[in-house]
């Protein structure tokens, strides 16, 4: 009992920091002169990063 | 001493993460087209190696073995990495805007950085003690910048020369980093 009560807090506890610290680094402005970061990016061969060009492409694609 | 900088040594230059695990693959091949950006993000990795694998030692050893959750190991340290990340960057953002203008491209490419995760099972697969850990951190993580940095010279050399059309890019890419695993097996014996 005790080890499915720790199951769930650790779990729980840990996505909830995760969920917590994605929100406020989301809301957290980018500093002075680090705004346009991302176009400092040209894009390597890892698409799954969230900076990734291609992202952005997508996005402008998409038909309203 | 002596074992810690046995340790040490190998995971820098025998056992390492890159050339021998062939783990971190993502960015070394990723991110290793310029000098710049190789040193970056292997202080990046540094950082976020360091710091995944105390936080991850620590939940381990005073949580999940205290609770008999050891099976949840795997998940717990890929929230734990996850979640050093996103406090990493939120950090830089706020408190050292220098640093992040340099490290903070390369924050979100470390958290599918498999050599990250790979580090903190390491560290209990061999029940290495605290400082130990540390140890293994930091040598895996130096051999990594260095490996990193070694190849971003080695590339800035290959896109001035002229080789075949076909081997341009990644497949004389792949070459090279075939021939670089070679020449550090060569280091095994050493200790």
């Amino acid at each position: 009992m005790q080890s499915i009560v720790g199951l769930f807090v650790v779990l729980g506890g840990l996505g909830s920091l995760y969920a917590v610290l994605y929100y406020f680094n989301k809301k957290t402005p980018e500093p002075e002169g680090c705004e346009e970061i991302e176009q400092h990016c040209s894009g390597c061969g890892i698409t799954s990063c969230g900076r990734h060009p291609s992202h952005n492409e997508v996005k402008e694609n998409k038909p309203c | 001493m002596g074992e810690l900088l046995t340790l040490f040594l190998s995971t820098v230059l025998i056992d390492n993460i890159i050339l021998s695990h062939f783990l971190g693959m993502c960015p070394f091949m990723g991110v290793s087209k310029n000098r710049s950006s190789a040193l970056g993000m292997g202080f990046a990795v540094l950082f976020v190696i360091v710091g995944a694998s105390i936080f991850t030692f620590g939940l381990y050893h005073l949580v999940l073995v205290n609770f008999g959750l050891e099976y949840l190991e795997l998940i717990t340290f890929i929230l734990v990495i996850a979640c050093f990340v996103q406090f990493t960057e939120l950090f830089l953002k706020k408190f050292s805007p220098a640093l992040y203008k340099s490290l903070g491209i390369f924050l979100p490419l470390i958290t599918t950085n498999c050599a990250v995760l790979y580090v903190a099972l390491d560290n209990i697969t061999n029940n290495y003690s605290f400082v130990e850990t540390l140890v293994n951190s930091v040598g895996v993580s130096v051999g990594f910048m260095l490996v990193l940095y070694i190849f971003s010279t080695i590339r800035e050399r290959l896109d001035v020369s002229k080789p075949l059309k076909s081997f341009v890019g990644n497949p004389l890419a792949l070459i090279t980093a075939g021939l670089m695993a070679l020449a550090f097996s060569g280091l095994a014996g050493l200790i």
